[in-house]
């Protein structure tokens, strides 16, 4: 069992807290097209805050499903994989952001 | 799980609606009112590559959708009556006037919506989905249907 302060507790904590702030978001933005809006959820902008420990869980939700992780991606790691032709397309995005993932043995 | 519609969209059961596809992420509801060959990818005056947009500067606001959708060879019009030879869109907007959403007429005088990356409906009027979310219909669109 992780004692309090292992790695083993921390990373248990990160993922714990992004599946919940993204369960969150996911009720309150999933019927809007506003990007504005659903950037601007509180709960999406707490999954900002957490910063570089939270990109490895959004990859890992982006390989189960597409899903509009790109721009908390790009705002905590400053990246942007994607080619300009792909914009827009959730499906070609999310590649560009796996495949980035993969480089840097993240996923 | 499926989102449930009513207790999003209060006013929905003010008049039949209709499911009419899964819930797909890769469009939202402009894609959808621009066309159904849009369904490909996602539409937003938002920074680039994040959404699409037909041209620049991008800009939320009415007067840049109507820009848009001029580059489809639609105009700012009055009213939502079904006029015969013309397809005609509306723009919903929140209380700043912030554009939230966009329906796209159908032949019978109904409306279609795609609900963000949830379903697309089809209702019967414009109101069943204005509220706090979407606010309320400000801006209509048309232009002739070419053969």
């Amino acid at each position: 069992m992780a004692e309090l302060g292992t790695p083993e507790l921390h990373q248990t904590t990160v993922e714990e807290r992004f599946q919940t702030l993204a369960r969150h978001w996911q009720e309150e933005s999933a019927h809007l097209s506003s990007f504005t809006k659903r950037i601007l959820n509180p709960h999406y902008q707490q999954i900002i805050g957490m910063g570089p420990a939270v990109v490895p869980f959004l990859l890992r939700d982006l390989a189960r499903e597409p899903r509009d992780w790109f721009w908390a991606l790009s705002s905590v790691t400053g990246e942007n994989p994607v080619a300009a032709q792909d914009e827009g397309d959730v499906v070609a995005m999310s590649t560009a952001w796996l495949n980035w993932g993969k480089q840097r043995g993240m996923i | 799980m499926r989102a449930d519609l009513p207790h999003i969209f209060p006013k929905l059961k003010s008049a039949p609606y209709e499911i009419t596809s899964p819930e797909d992420v890769k469009y939202n509801c402009v894609a959808w009112a621009a066309g159904p060959e849009e369904v490909r990818r996602r539409w937003w005056p938002a920074p680039s590559p994040f959404y699409y947009w037909p041209l620049e500067p991008r800009e939320e606001t009415i007067e840049g959708f109507i820009k848009a959708f001029g580059q489809l060879g639609y105009a700012a019009c009055d009213g939502g009556d079904l006029e015969p030879g013309h397809e005609r869109l509306a723009i919903y907007a929140d209380e700043t006037g912030t554009p939230t959403h966009m329906a796209r007429q159908l032949p019978s005088g109904e409306w279609t919506s795609k609900l963000g990356e949830l379903e697309d409906i089809r209702h019967v009027t414009l109101e069943q989905l204005s509220g706090s979310d979407y606010g309320r219909v400000v801006q209509f669109l048309r232009r002739k249907i070419t053969a």
